[in-house]
């Protein structure tokens, strides 16, 4: 009798957990719930996304001030009806500066990420479709440039380029462009294995053709994921640098910067700092959450862990 | 075992040579003399005075046999000189190399300890709010930048409640208290983001390991829960977490530049940024590559313990 009763209760204890893990029955409506919050949260990101990339463009035809315009008799004012996000500590409109600022770091997350795309598919499809001594060669430059801390390495290709925005661009670009490399590389060598490669050489393909037609496109989902993912991270590499005052120099209003500068003032001014920091970490999150519902929607085999 | 320690050791080789040489390169390429920078811009010294410093410091050899020399003497563990201040850089490094240690060990054990408990309890918890909650949190933290993160700790708990003093430094040996006061910002500024990847990552390995057969056997045959998990699901999972851990290291010791800027520690991180900013080659390039060395030596000791945790990988 007592040990039915026991049998029971460890059977009761354990089966939401066995359930959650192994039998989808019982647990179907949780995970249920789990895949809307999954939803939600990239279409959030999505969201995210699309305001950002709207005020990046349009932002600064409505901007109320110009960036570096000044009101003296205003410095270091809170938010009013008229500044809604505060001045800084030069009397400058932080709503103007914040509007100019995200077409910086749209710029520089397209171009870095693009430049980082190009360089990593490229070496990447290398890599995993010749093997050999190729592969070896440029598995060990990618090692190499992993060895070094990422903001380190653009902070001393910076250095070697010169201080402008341009840089940061090439900078932050070669930095991320080995993440693209493995992830190229990974999904190439996964394709290579398959029966439609193996017909496509056998009737005569021309190696161009067969990773033109044949590898590129059955590698786009992971590529695409992670260019969202690598976004993210240029726009948080292109605030450090310009936390540091790489790239983007005062008065420039990148968001980095605008933090950086009003850091001395934080106690005085707040806003002035919080406002572009938020700016930055929203946007951030909005291409993280976008690139995980990505995964989510393009690769089936990672969708029941998350 | 000793067979894959030693061939993980001799694949270190190329890759620091490789680093060194990206080092070298790409520290020589940064424009302007660092001979200028080291006399001044108001120096008036003649071209035959120049070329005397630059002969004492070696610049006036071809590239080629610069980097064999500065190669030469990093092996026999002599790091060089600072252009600036004349100081061995074996010393400079001795006094700073701890600061620096000291906040990426503080910000790695802040992130570790409630990384994996909360990303364990939430994989065990699937669906549940504390699951929710972990993820939300995880994304956050992957999404701030730390020097944010750093603004909003100093706003908070120097300014507002005035608990923590927000710069400066204070070795631990002299004044631990006050040391710990002085690292406890800066370590969770470097140590939130690390934690929040950890965190993720902790979670699906465990969700992954749970699905798999094995742990479906012990279930069957009765094992109780807690032994499942001790015995069977956190040691497989453990695995790939320490890969990652150990992969972030890079990012910790990167991170330590811009924190240990904001908070004015007298750190590595500083030290280059600062070299960089003074064209001071020899710093730049030898801090760059310890810092690269540190990196690939913490990549060996973790494949190492991989090995030991997971004897199927020794024979490969």
């Amino acid at each position: 009798m007592s040990n039915v009763s026991v049998a029971t209760k460890t059977l009761a204890g354990e089966t939401g957990l066995a359930d959650a893990v192994a039998a989808p029955r019982r647990s179907g409506q949780r995970a249920w719930y789990r895949a809307l919050f999954r939803q939600k949260l990239a279409l959030t990101g999505a969201i995210i996304v699309a305001v950002f990339a709207v005020i990046a463009i349009f932002g600064p035809l409505v901007a109320p001030h110009g960036p570096t315009e000044q009101f003296s008799s205003l410095r270091l004012t809170g938010p009013t009806w008229d500044n809604p996000f505060g001045m800084d500590e030069f009397g400058r409109d932080i709503l103007s500066r914040l509007l100019y600022g995200a077409r910086i770091s749209f710029e520089v997350g397209v171009i870095a990420v693009g430049i980082s795309a190009v360089v990593g598919v490229v070496l990447g499809l290398i890599a995993g479709y010749f093997g050999g001594w190729l592969d070896s060669l440029l598995s060990l430059l990618m090692d190499v440039l992993f060895a070094f801390p990422t903001i380190l390495l653009a902070i001393a290709i910076m250095a070697m380029l010169g201080n402008s925005i341009g840089n940061v661009m090439i900078a932050i670009g070669i930095v991320n462009a080995p993440t693209f490399m493995r992830v190229v590389r990974g999904s190439v060598l996964s394709v290579r294995q398959t029966t439609y490669i193996e017909s496509a050489i056998s009737i005569g393909a021309s190696t161009p053709l067969i990773l033109r037609r044949h590898v590129f496109p059955n590698i786009t989902a992971p590529l695409i994921v992670h260019a969202s993912l690598n976004f993210a991270a240029a726009v948080l590499a292109e605030a450090s640098l310009a936390y540091l005052g790489l790239g983007n120099k005062p008065p420039s209003p990148s968001w980095g910067s605008m933090v950086s500068s009003s850091y001395s003032f934080l106690q005085l001014a707040p806003w002035a700092a919080v406002v572009p920091g938020v700016a930055i970490g929203i946007t951030v999150l909005g291409f993280n959450l976008l690139g995980d519902g990505l995964r989510d929607a393009l690769d089936p085999r990672l969708r029941s862990q998350s | 075992m000793l067979k894959f320690i030693i061939r993980r050791v001799l694949l270190m080789i190329p890759i620091l040579l490789g680093v060194s040489l990206v080092t070298f390169i790409i520290v020589r390429s940064i424009p302007g003399d660092p001979v200028r920078v080291l006399l001044g811009a108001d120096a008036r010294s003649t071209p035959e005075q120049i070329a005397n410093i630059r002969a004492a410091y070696g610049l006036d050899q071809p590239l080629p046999v610069q980097y064999l020399k500065w190669l030469q003497h990093v092996v026999t563990g002599d790091l060089g000189k600072s252009l600036r201040t004349g100081r061995p850089l074996t010393t400079e490094l001795q006094l700073r190399l701890p600061v620096t240690a000291q906040l990426a060990a503080f910000a790695a054990i802040i992130g570790l300890i409630p990384a994996m408990l909360f990303g364990v309890l939430a994989a065990l918890k699937r669906n549940s709010r504390l699951d929710y909650m972990t993820t939300l949190t995880a994304l956050l933290g992957i999404s701030v930048p730390n020097f944010f993160l750093a603004t909003l700790l100093v706003l908070l708990f120097s300014y507002k409640l005035r608990w923590l003093p927000n710069v400066g430094y204070k070795p631990f040996l002299e004044d631990p208290l006050g040391n710990l006061q002085l690292m406890i910002l800066p370590a969770i500024s470097l140590g939130l983001p690390f934690m929040a990847i950890i965190m993720r990552f902790t979670r699906s390995a465990v969700l992954e390991v749970l699905g798999q057969e094995y742990v479906r056997v012990a279930r069957a045959k009765g094992l109780p829960q807690a032994r499942v998990i001790l015995r069977h699901v956190l040691p497989n999972a453990g695995i790939p977490v320490l890969t990652v851990a150990g992969i972030q290291v890079a990012a910790l010791l990167g991170g330590t530049v811009i924190v240990e800027q904001i908070f004015a520690l007298p750190g590595v991180g500083r030290y280059i940024y600062e070299a960089i900013a003074n064209r001071d080659y020899p710093v730049v390039q030898s801090v760059t590559l310890v810092m690269a060395t540190i990196f690939v030596l913490v990549s060996l000791v973790v494949d190492i313990l991989y090995a030991v945790l997971d004897p199927r990988l020794r024979n490969r």
